[in-house]
């Protein structure tokens, strides 16, 4: 076995940044620098003229130069065929985009490391089941061993809880994970307001276990939409003293929305700033001040409070029960977030030390965590030392197990780190489409139904439809209406060969499992007959394995810089 | 404010120009079920609350129940659709801002009165004349809390639900931690589903939201409740039915073992999901019997099952309940208790 330690990572896969981290022999997560020696990596994508690809911040870079070769913000399009729009003639898959993405942040993470043992890679919470498919997929396509992913929310209030530990004096030199949370008991919510993506979660911390209680959000709410309030702002204001508006081309607006995010960003520091931009040979400078920008950004806040009270509702929370806010993600930096959690809920909110790194931190500390449960148990710890290596495979003992751990971290950390537990919820509903008893309309049936802890598993009885039914075919959901059409469907389930004379009515027991790992079962009986069918829905892939290979195949062999 | 046309222009507080989508999709009746009116509504008729309305709790409450019904469908595959839904969320999010924020409401009732013609004042104070009669809510049947009694204040909305924390605790499996709510709206109030899932059933009628009025009979998977003007004298103890409690005493396992009952409550027994007491063995049919009061005696029938409903042993279609007795339907055995 060697020697040489190899490290999972964790991966925050950003809709404008992405960033990774591991976990140290000392079972602190750390950041890793990109080449450019940043710690996060703009996540954009450059396809040159002679096909090479440029990730990062070059790539930001060459977006006001080559809009049509230049893809961003397509984490909005994950669960999606396509990325909204051709890059440099072709089209491609929000997954390939993002698995360069990854194989970018593997090779600077591989630089830092040497070897990379698998990785966690972090979706929001918020994220239904084909978008969380989908990112997996593009772990994959980027030829990672995707350990597990995991909720930005959850990673983040695993990563918080560890750096108060340090902060509150933890001793530095016998660093242990788990001590983290031996405090008392606390329920903290997380609010993460990102680039591209907007989660709030409410997370019960006891000890060693990091229990989700409600989770909601919204999956198009982020940062580039407060960027855009500020060009509509700036586009006005040209067209009102020149007649022209730059929106009508797209040659200059990447210039102008790249300004007008720094004038977002230096707005959060001061009271005002000025937006310069040219457009077509006529230069023009708009002055805009905090309260204009918190003026047309109003609505979207509200959003995110509307957002944030209808979880505090679901979960039945009263502020009263809420011990702390942590703020997350870059565009919770906008002053007005902070204000207005205060406002609502009479708690001063903190910010996490690093908003843009924490949640890759977490996902590192889970990777680390998923390695040692993925390691095999030590068969006996008899003191006698077994002679023979040549015949494998061998059940491992219990010297094996505590090399293969402490390739990854310290001794100490190991211990430690075994005894976090994540309990999770589920972010939407599942359910099947069944035909209401009033007239021939279908609805959907929620059977395990939001914010349910996981694992879960529940039963619902049905009535087949009509007399001499043959077969049942399920059409399995994901959405919390009634209406199927506020619901996406995963999957089907098909029982068939029924015996004939079946009555109408005939009941069938339709049962759904949901384990940690985010694999649905769902089984049906018809009970008379005893005729069952089940599926497995695995959150493995959107794709055949096929074309998955084929892709994997084709970023393998692409150079990124 | 400014803001593109394509985008944003839905959210601004003063705008009466009429959207011109490419497609004719009207996402406020769509999704919201707003009665056909102007379009883009004002920001009452939006959030379906009266005009004027002067109680940030119920503007709050109005706000999240209607970005509750609208956000479902925001993953809409069409892109067309998924921004015409957007435009409306951001249309909420501003009504939001613009009616808890005292100063931006007062201009607004304003510029919204001088629209609609009416004096905004005068409109109030008649609004604030008519006293709505004092109205309770009482648990009549269901696994616990029978025989509770709830008063309804006026603004004060009530939650319905498993949760410890709601008005009205009601434990049971089958229940949802928040199940239903009632709020008032004008002058009535109104019972909703907390979510459009869940099943709610308002005098035999299924719906999710509904107008309420004295003697209205709901059901709220496995209990019912009564909606009712405040008795301005103390009834008389038992001037009606005893209370009876049945409980399942063999057989498979039940969501809940217990049901209470106390006029003029009556009980659906049988497989159906919509069964207010559900036995879900597969001997028992969909309907399968009912006991209810039929104003001097509680009363067992038999709704023509496959497998038949006993007492005591015997066969029956209609019968009498006594303290102690025995009914078996399919494989469960229940027996009866009444308390005088």
């Amino acid at each position: 076995m060697s020697q040489e330690r190899v490290k999972p990572v964790g991966i925050d896969l950003g809709t404008t940044f992405s960033a990774i981290a591991y976990v140290d022999d000392g079972g602190s997560p750390r950041a890793i620098p990109n080449a450019e020696g940043a710690y996060v990596t703009p996540s954009a994508v450059y396809i040159k003229p002679d096909r090479s690809i440029v990730i990062g911040q070059k790539a930001l870079d060459a977006l006001s130069e080559r809009p049509d070769r230049v893809a961003v913000n397509f984490k909005r399009d994950m669960g999606e065929k396509f990325y909204s729009e051709p890059i440099g003639g072709r089209e491609f898959s929000p997954e390939a985009l993002s698995a360069l993405v990854l194989k970018k942040l593997a090779q600077d993470g591989r630089n830092e490391l040497g070897e990379i043992g698998g990785a966690v890679i972090t979706v929001p919470a918020y994220f239904g089941d084909a978008r969380r498919k989908a990112t997996q997929d593009a772990g994959r396509i980027a030829g990672l061993d995707v350990l597990d992913i995991i909720n930005e929310p959850t990673a983040a209030a695993l990563a918080n809880a560890f750096q108060q530990f340090i902060n509150q004096g933890g001793d530095q030199s016998n660093l242990s994970i788990a001590r983290i949370a031996a405090r008392a008991p606390s329920t903290t919510m997380v609010y993460d307001l990102g680039g591209g993506t907007f989660d709030v979660t409410v997370i019960r911390i006891d000890h060693n276990e990091f229990e989700v209680i409600a989770t909601g959000g919204e999956v198009r709410l982020g940062g580039i939409d407060f960027d855009q309030r500020i060009v509509n702002y700036f586009c006005d204001e040209f067209r009102r003293r020149h007649g022209i508006d730059p929106r009508d081309t797209t040659e200059t607006m990447e210039r102008i929305r790249s300004t007008c995010e720094l004038a977002k960003i230096a707005l959060s520091d001061s009271e005002q700033t000025v937006l310069v931009c040219e457009h077509l040979g006529r230069k023009m400078q708009v002055p805009i001040s905090r309260p204009r920008f918190e003026q047309l950004t109003a609505d979207l806040i509200a959003r995110t409070q509307i957002s944030t009270e209808m979880l505090l509702e679901d979960a039945m929370l009263g502020w009263d029960r809420i011990d702390n806010i942590l703020l997350v993600g870059g565009s919770s930096r906008i002053p007005r977030v902070a204000r207005m959690l205060e406002e609502i809920s009479g708690k001063k909110p903190e910010m996490a030390i690093a908003p843009d790194q924490i949640v890759s931190h977490g996902a590192a500390l889970h990777a680390a965590i998923s390695v040692l449960d993925r390691a095999p148990q030590p068969v006996t710890a008899v003191g006698e030392r077994r002679m023979d290596s040549e015949s494998a495979p061998q059940p491992v003992n219990a010297d094996d197990e505590q090399r293969m751990m402490q390739a990854i971290m310290a001794t100490d950390a190991v211990d430690a780190a075994k005894r976090i537990k994540l309990a999770d919820v589920n972010s939407h509903g599942l359910g099947v489409i069944v035909r209401a008893k009033e007239g021939q309309v279908t609805a959907n049936s929620v059977i395990i139904p939001k914010n349910t802890p996981l694992p879960t598993s529940r039963v619902k009885l049905f009535g087949t439809e009509a007399k001499n039914q043959r077969q049942v075919r399920l059409r399995i959901t994901e959405g919390d209406t009634r209406d199927p059409r506020g619901c996406t469907q995963i999957g089907e389930c098909l029982i068939r060969q029924l015996p004939k004379g079946l009555p109408k009515g005939a009941p069938v027991e339709v049962s759904f499992r949901y384990d940690a790992s985010g694999r649905i079962q769902v089984k049906a009986i018809e009970l008379t007959s005893r005729i069952s069918a089940d599926v497995h829905l695995e959150r493995t892939s959107g794709f055949e394995q096929e074309d998955l290979n084929k892709m994997k195949d084709a970023v393998s062999e692409i150079n990124v810089e | 404010m400014s803001n593109r046309p394509d985008n944003e222009d839905s959210g601004s507080a003063d705008s009466v120009k009429k959207l011109e989508p490419e497609k004719k999709i009207d996402a406020y009746s769509e999704y919201l079920q707003l009665a056909d009116g102007n379009r883009p509504p004002h920001l009452y008729q939006l959030l379906d609350i009266e005009l004027f309305c002067p109680h940030p709790e119920r503007i709050n409450q109005a706000v999240r129940r209607q970005f509750r019904k609208i956000k479902p469908y925001e993953e809409n595959p069409d892109r067309q659709v998924r921004e015409r839904i957007q435009d409306v969320m951001t249309h909420i999010a501003t009504a939001k801002t613009v009616l808890n924020n005292p100063i931006q409401k007062a201009e607004y009732d304003e510029r919204l009165a001088k629209a609609l013609k009416i004096d905004r004042d005068e409109y109030l104070l008649t609004r604030t004349a008519a006293r709505p009669p004092e109205f309770c809510i009482t648990v009549i049947a269901g696994p616990a809390q029978v025989g509770s009694r709830f008063e309804l204040l006026p603004d004060k909305s009530i939650t319905l639900g498993t949760n410890a924390q709601a008005t009205i605790c009601l434990p049971s499996l089958r229940l949802a931690p928040l199940q239903a709510t009632v709020d008032q709206r004008d002058d009535n109030w109104v019972i909703r589903n907390a979510n459009e899932s869940l099943v709610m059933i308002v005098n035999d009628a299924r719906c999710q939201e509904q107008v309420l009025e004295s003697g209205d009979v709901i059901d709220l998977v496995g209990y019912r409740i009564l909606f009712s003007e405040i008795p301005k004298a103390p009834r008389k103890a038992n001037a009606n039915a005893p209370p009876l409690s049945l409980v399942v005493h063999s057989g498979p396992s039940v969501p809940d073992p217990l049901m209470n009952l106390m006029s003029p409550a009556s009980v659906l027994i049988g497989r159906c999901d919509t069964a207010l007491w559900q036995l879900a063995g597969k001997d028992v049919s969909l309907h399968h019997a009912r006991v209810e009061w039929d104003g001097a005696f509680w009363q067992l029938r038999d709704l023509h099952s496959d497998t038949g409903t006993f007492l005591n042993g015997e066969k029956v279609t209609q019968s009498i309940l006594g303290h102690r007795d025995v009914i078996n339907l399919g494989p469960y055995e229940i027996q009866v208790r009444l308390r005088k």
